[in-house]
């Protein structure tokens, strides 16, 4: 069974619209190389839950982006 | 690992007078049953968990929830009071043992101390108050001597462990509750159900940060893009159109937020009507039932006095004549007395006409001796025949013949010879009194044969009082639970119109106006924001800023989708769960198969509508059908939940309105859904059974799955002071 965590970030990559344009699989999700969407996403609901503020959780996905 | 409540116990609480072991309840997994009458402290017992949890107790008389230490004087038991003596002092207090798992048994203790300060029990001032520690012990399953908890947070674990808060309000039930509990045309109500059975919190608190982050990306883009100074007309105009259409939508909203308060509100008064409308209705089937109790109660009643001056007739009455009781041998004494009376008189009477004329009383002839006729011929012939000699007229003889003739007469008007002569009187006494003894063997058998009737009147007065009295308060309940003021049935049916009309008119306004317009602005922003984005692509900023803005933007609508997507599935689950339950619970019941189907509004909040086998909603049942719908979903939200349920079902009364076909099928359902239920019922109550329970009850008692069954018992009238419960384990 999923921990909440991994089920909230599938539930949402995994929006068939998302899922296409990205080409999403379950590897994705699990393997070494994190596409940047799937690094954004973890991102946010991990430093959510760590209860990082918006304006704390902005720069790093920033950060992801490289700018 | 289920919390199972092993016992309760209570010390001088409300009517439970005694110490703990005085008044314990042994509880097990499965079903326990509490019967009680009225006033035989089920609503006490409820209390006892409302002080372990929240500190407060339900003030039976306002129907409102007070802290402990303002019931004070309240809740200790008034026997317990009165024997307190002044500067002495009383505790009260409640007991629960609960096991969790198989490891280890928890026992809680509330309880105060009151010393009593003067004369008068139930004044206030007249008790000192002194709350005492929370206490809390724990033994492993296996030992049996408790120890101490002496950590605060500890302890409060402790007592949350039983029942978790957040689960409370599924598991703690008091009858009128469950409607507030389940109403999900307020948009709080179904979102504290799904919180609670998903983690929809996180969808939206990640939803919530996409939309945010998604608007910093953009002014970041356009920082960017005003930095490189590569101002481009057509991406000016198009982030203008996209400002425009974002404006017009966040007014369509407020417009949507207005309508749907309307909605909300007419929606609440619905309900709120609801009830009232099923109150009228019950109301008047109480009404129904007491009117014509309360005429046979006059009728009985006027029987009675009728009755009673009936009573005083049959002492005199000859056909009773119950003044004659005790004088049966009275009648021979008189009878005796009587002759002697009319011999002495006799005697007397001669005697009187001897001394008046002692030759007339020796010569004169018996009476109709000779008889008068010829005693006529004998004066008319001036001869004798009696002695055969000559009676000329004016001799001796002559004049004795018409002396002969006229002694009846001379008789008649005989002189007194007593002063008073009581023979008549006495004669009359006896003509009068004949009636009377004649009677006497009859009198004890019609003397008993009235007192029955007098007891069976006044015991069917009583059994109609009684009725009575439980009827009224059946009805000052409702009255009482649904605030409900005596408002015309007419008025009544009109606000409910009145709100029904309001709806509709704002479900049409948000569904064929608003909602279109706020999905073409959705379009057309989302049309305006692909061309922002192929804009972006086309100017000269570093790739890391597009790409930032499109991945949130993907995200963040994606979020929103899933988010939908949790509170749905939940919903349908919801249903599903809700359907399977109200089967269960109306299987008894002649009800036609109907639906209950959840239909989401826009503003989030659900329609929640019992549909017939042909779709159409059914309005305005009776209460205990729509407590039984809101039952089933508490009930879909216990079962729905993906672990089991750990936690026990406390109930008072919940069933009071729900008719038998009702009860039956809710202790059917509950040990499907609860581990442990515990249910305060008056319903299974039957004074004149010998068990004190009625045939569902006996039903029940051999139910395998209820575990244990009590019946409570208070003194019949009773003075307060003398008020105590006493328990009979059946089970």
């Amino acid at each position: 069974m999923l921990n909440k965590r991994a089920k909230i970030i599938k539930d949402i990559l995994f929006e068939p619209e998302i899922q296409e344009k990205y080409k999403l699989t379950e590897e994705d999700l699990t393997g070494m190389y994190r596409k940047k969407i799937v690094d954004v996403l973890e991102t946010i609901v991990n430093e959510n839950d760590n209860g990082r503020t918006g304006r704390q959780i902005y720069p790093v996905i920033k950060n992801i982006h490289k700018i | 690992m289920a919390s199972i409540i092993n016992s309760i116990s209570f010390k001088n609480f409300f009517n439970y007078y005694g110490d703990f072991e005085d008044n314990t309840y042994n509880l097990e997994e499965g079903i326990n049953i509490i019967i009680a009458d009225n006033g035989a402290g089920k609503s006490k017992f409820f209390n006892a968990f409302l002080w372990l949890f929240y500190d407060q107790i339900l003030d039976s008389d306002t129907k409102q929830k007070i802290n402990i230490k303002n019931a004070g004087v309240k809740i200790i038991s008034d026997k317990a009071k009165n024997e307190t003596a002044v500067g002495d002092y009383i505790t009260c207090g409640v007991c629960v043992e609960y096991t969790s798992g198989t490891r280890y048994k928890y026992q809680i203790i509330k309880s105060f101390t009151a010393t009593r300060l003067d004369e008068n029990i139930t004044d206030e001032s007249s008790w000192q108050f002194v709350m005492n520690e929370l206490e809390v012990n724990r033994t492993e399953l296996v030992l049996h001597k408790y120890k101490p908890v002496y950590d605060e947070n500890e302890k409060k674990q402790i007592i949350d462990k039983l029942i978790m808060p957040a689960f409370r309000q599924y598991s703690f039930l008091q009858g009128e509750e469950v409607d507030d509990i389940i109403d999900f045309s307020k948009k709080e109500s179904i979102e504290r159900a799904v919180e609670n059975l998903t983690d929809i919190k996180k969808y939206e608190q990640v939803h919530k940060l996409l939309e945010e982050f998604k608007e910093k990306a953009f002014r970041d883009v356009q920082k960017q893009l005003k930095t490189n100074n590569a101002q481009n007309e057509r991406f000016d105009n198009a982030v203008k159109e996209k400002e425009k259409i974002e404006q017009q939508l966040a007014q369509e909203k407020l417009k949507l937020e207005q309508y749907n308060e309307t909605l909300v509100n007419a929606e609440a008064e619905k309900n709120k009507l609801d009830k009232r409308y099923a109150n009228a209705e019950k109301r008047k089937e109480l009404d129904d039932q007491l009117k014509p109790l309360r005429k046979k109660l006059r009728d009985k009643k006027d029987e009675f006095e009728t009755f009673l001056d009936r009573i005083n007739n049959r002492f005199f009455d000859g056909n009773f004549a119950w003044i004659a009781l005790g004088f049966e041998n009275e009648v021979n004494k008189f009878n005796e007395l009587n002759d002697d009376f009319l011999d002495e008189r006799y005697r007397r009477k001669t005697l009187k006409e001897v001394e008046k004329n002692p030759n007339d009383f020796f010569t004169v002839m018996p009476i109709g001796s000779p008889d008068a006729a010829s005693i006529d011929k004998m004066i008319k012939q001036e001869h004798c025949y009696v002695c055969n000699r000559e009676a000329k007229r004016g001799t001796p003889a002559h004049n004795y013949l018409i002396k002969m003739n006229e002694r009846q007469k001379s008789e008649e008007v005989g002189e007194p010879f007593v002063k008073n002569d009581l023979k008549n009187f006495f004669g009359d006494l006896q003509i009068n009194a004949q009636p009377f003894y004649t009677k006497s063997d009859s009198i004890k058998d019609s003397i008993i044969k009235t007192k029955e009737k007098e007891v069976e009147l006044q015991d069917s007065i009583e059994r109609l009082k009684k009725r009575i009295k439980s009827l009224e308060d059946d009805r000052n309940t409702i009255m009482i639970a649904g605030h409900d003021a005596e408002q015309s049935a007419r008025d009544i049916i009109n606000d409910y119109n009145g709100a029904v009309r309001r709806i509709s008119d704002a479900e049409n306004k948000i569904n064929d106006i608003i909602v279109p317009k706020i999905n073409k602005l959705k379009r057309d922003l989302k049309t305006i924001n692909e061309e922002v984005k192929s804009l972006n692509k086309s100017n000269n900023i570093p790739d890391g800023y597009n790409d930032n803005y499109e991945v949130l933007s993907d995200l963040e609508e994606a979020a929103g989708k899933a988010k939908d997507k949790v509170f749905d599935g939940m919903i349908n689950l919801l249903e599903e769960h809700a359907n399977i339950h109200f089967k269960n619970l109306i299987k008894n019941n002649d009800l036609s198969g109907g639906i209950l189907k959840f239909e989401k509004n826009l503003n989030g909040s659900i329609n929640f509508n019992y549909l017939d086998s042909k779709g159409n909603s059914v309005y305005g049942s009776s209460e205990g059908f729509q407590r039984m719908k809101k039952f089933s979903v508490v009930m879909a939200i216990i079962s729905a939940n993906n672990a089991e349920y750990n936690y026990p079902l406390l109930a008072d009364a919940p069933i009071s309105a729900f008719g038998e076909g009702f009860t039956e099928g809710f202790f059917e359902a509950i040990g499907d859904v609860f581990p442990q239920s515990i249910v305060l019922v008056k319903e299974l109550y039957k004074r004149e059974d010998e068990m004190k329970i009625n045939e569902l009850g006996k039903r029940l008692l051999k139910d395998a799955r209820v575990k244990t069954m009590y019946v409570n018992h208070v003194p019949e009238n009773a003075e307060q002071i003398e008020l105590i419960t006493t328990q009979t384990k059946l089970k």
